[in-house]
């Protein structure tokens, strides 16, 4: 048996080993089973070990926009977004990313060995975000101006005559003119702004392209309604202007024999013009915030570009203060204009 | 020059004019004293045109003037000057433009003709320094004197005056009824309604007391101040005396 052993070879191995030839079978059987089990247990080792066995994680960073400072677990690492940052340990980290302008962006990972990915997007702070605002707000702020501008010129116009039509001594024109002041007083401007962008095209189609409707241009649109709008208030001022001169002007004017237009033209209009200067203006700049209503219809003025931007950014805090903040700076320089010449005008009185 | 027949105004209820029937002779001047409420500025003012008559007829210089559409306001008004109690004045315009713009839009007179007009107005009313100030920086008895060029600018046939001092700081009335006087001498036809007594006693040729919408008494200043016939004429007289 032992001999039988012993051809297999092994036993020349250990006997090698060993330096030892004349060994006995039992103390080679011994000596086999110990380098058995030491091979086993160091297998079983080897085995155990491999398994959990210590690797580099590293991680990219990318972000929107670029060059952005790496903070790694609070340290300022001097890298610049894109970048990859090898020789982690995997496990738990806290990554911040800070750019200037930029709002600080912090987020706590856990990396695993090998290539770990993070993106950021960074949101500008609330200054940059609104400084980033301004052009397309500034266009729109100009479009403002300029519809209140052409409107409240036209609605001088339209008013100053409903306003003379309103006090002259023809039934017919007080009536006509009283009911187009009341009418647009007493109605909303959104409602009148709906009236002629979406209410007449239908009727211009009937009379001139065999019903079907004629659609209008927002702007055109937005320009009427605000001038007939206006031209019922400046209407307004227009005869308060007139009837706050006396009666005693007219009179004396009349006695002179002056015609009536004369007299209204030469006498009473010149003294109405100077009352009616300062509530003109109050007129102009109640015009230059209600013209934001016109945004409805579509008109990129201010307040449309504002939601524009709004419904992409999401950020509707910083976007409604700018806009806010553009109407006083366009509101107050002619509330100061208008105190002035207030003053003014009275001391000419 | 002026005929006044049966003359009555109304303001909705108010009966202010009763009766009215008079005649206005050529350089005449012709004092109305009454207490207020009786109707004298309504009688002036329909004369002048600012009123329209609810009955009776007006006839200036022999023309029917009651009826208003039937004529030319401002033809008829431009013959008869109006002097008001509160002046009047157009304050945005100088002395010299309030003097100068009827002439110049009404009788169409060139610019340097109705200044030449003006300035000659101004010396007679002895304003001429005050030519281009603005009427808030005159005093009242400046002002109405200046009202009373602007209204002679138009060289009216009648000059009405209602009331013209009864604005005026005492001390400025004077200076107002000299003007006036000077007027009444030259020749010029007057109609003044007025509280001040003197003046109708040295000045008028006629005055008239009217109370309650009617002509209750007339005649010269002697008649009417001296010996007045009707009850509410003594009345009125022993309390303004």
């Amino acid at each position: 048996m032992a001999k039988e052993i012993c051809s297999f070879g092994h036993t020349c191995f250990i006997e090698y080993l060993f330096c030892n030839k004349g060994m006995s079978v039992v103390k080679k059987r011994y000596i086999l089973a110990i380098i058995l089990t030491i091979a086993l247990v160091l297998g079983c080792l080897q085995l155990a070990w491999a398994t959990p066995e210590k690797q580099d994680a590293f991680l990219k960073i990318t972000s929107d926009p670029v060059d952005a400072q790496v903070y790694l677990d609070g340290k300022l690492i001097h890298k610049y977004t894109p970048c990859t940052i090898r020789g982690l340990t995997p496990g738990a980290h806290h990554i911040e990313i800070r750019k200037s302008k930029y709002r600080t962006e912090k987020r706590n990972v856990t990396l695993a060995s090998g290539e770990n990915v993070l993106d950021f997007s960074l949101a500008e702070n609330s200054l940059f975000y609104m400084w980033l605002c301004l052009p397309s707000l500034l266009l729109g702020a100009l479009m403002t101006l300029f519809l209140t501008v052409v409107a409240e010129f036209s609605g001088i116009v339209i008013g100053t005559l409903t306003g003379v039509a309103r006090v002259i001594n023809n039934k017919a024109s007080n009536v006509i003119a009283g009911i187009y002041v009341d009418f647009i007083r007493g109605t909303p401007l959104l409602v009148q702004i709906f009236m002629i962008h979406f209410g007449t095209p239908p009727i211009l189609g009937a009379i001139f392209n065999n019903g079907q409707p004629i659609p209008i241009n927002p702007f055109v649109s937005a320009l009427v309604a605000l001038s007939i709008n206006s031209g019922a208030y400046v209407a307004e001022i227009v005869r308060a202007g007139i009837q706050s001169i006396d009666k005693g002007q007219m009179e004396a004017a009349r006695s002179l024999g002056m015609t009536y237009r004369q007299a209204m033209s030469h006498i009473v209009l010149p003294q109405a013009i100077k009352r009616v200067i300062p509530p003109l203006g109050n007129e102009f700049i109640a015009m230059l915030k209600d013209s934001s209503l016109v945004s409805v219809i579509g008109m990129e003025e201010l307040v449309r570009k504002a939601q524009v931007i709004v419904t992409r950014s999401y950020r509707p805090t910083e976007t409604w203060l700018e806009v806010g903040l553009i109407f006083l700076l366009m509101t107050i320089p002619f509330t100061r204009v208008v105190a002035r010449l207030e003053r003014r005008l009275k001391i000419n009185d | 020059m002026i005929k006044v027949v049966d003359l009555h105004k109304r303001f909705r209820h108010l009966h202010v004019l009763k009766g009215i029937t008079n005649q206005i002779k050529q350089g005449e001047v012709v004092c109305v004293i009454g207490p207020s409420g009786s109707g004298k500025s309504t009688f002036l003012r329909c004369l002048n045109l600012l009123e329209k008559p609810s009955s009776g007829h007006i006839y200036i210089e022999g023309v029917d003037v009651s009826d208003h559409a039937l004529i030319d306001v401002n033809e008829v008004r431009a013959e008869v000057g109006m002097v008001f109690q509160r002046f009047n004045l157009f304050p945005h315009k100088t002395a010299l433009e309030n003097i100068t713009i009827a002439p110049s839009k009404v009788r169409g007179l060139s610019q340097t003709e109705a200044e030449d007009r003006a300035y000659e107005l101004l010396d007679r009313v002895g304003l001429r320094h005050k030519a281009d100030v603005y009427p808030d920086h005159l005093s009242g008895g400046q002002q109405q004197r200046i009202a009373i060029a602007r209204a002679l600018a138009m060289r009216p046939k009648v000059l009405l005056f209602d009331e013209p001092t009864s604005a005026l700081d005492p001390e400025m009335i004077q200076e107002v009824l000299d003007v006036m006087k000077t007027l009444a001498h030259e020749g010029m036809t007057m109609v003044v309604v007025t509280h001040e007594m003197g003046f109708a006693r040295e000045v008028a040729h006629r005055v008239l007391f009217m109370d309650e919408g009617e002509i209750l008494e007339e005649g010269t200043p002697t008649e009417v101040f001296n010996s007045p016939k009707n009850d509410r004429t003594k009345q009125f007289l022993s309390k303004i005396l």
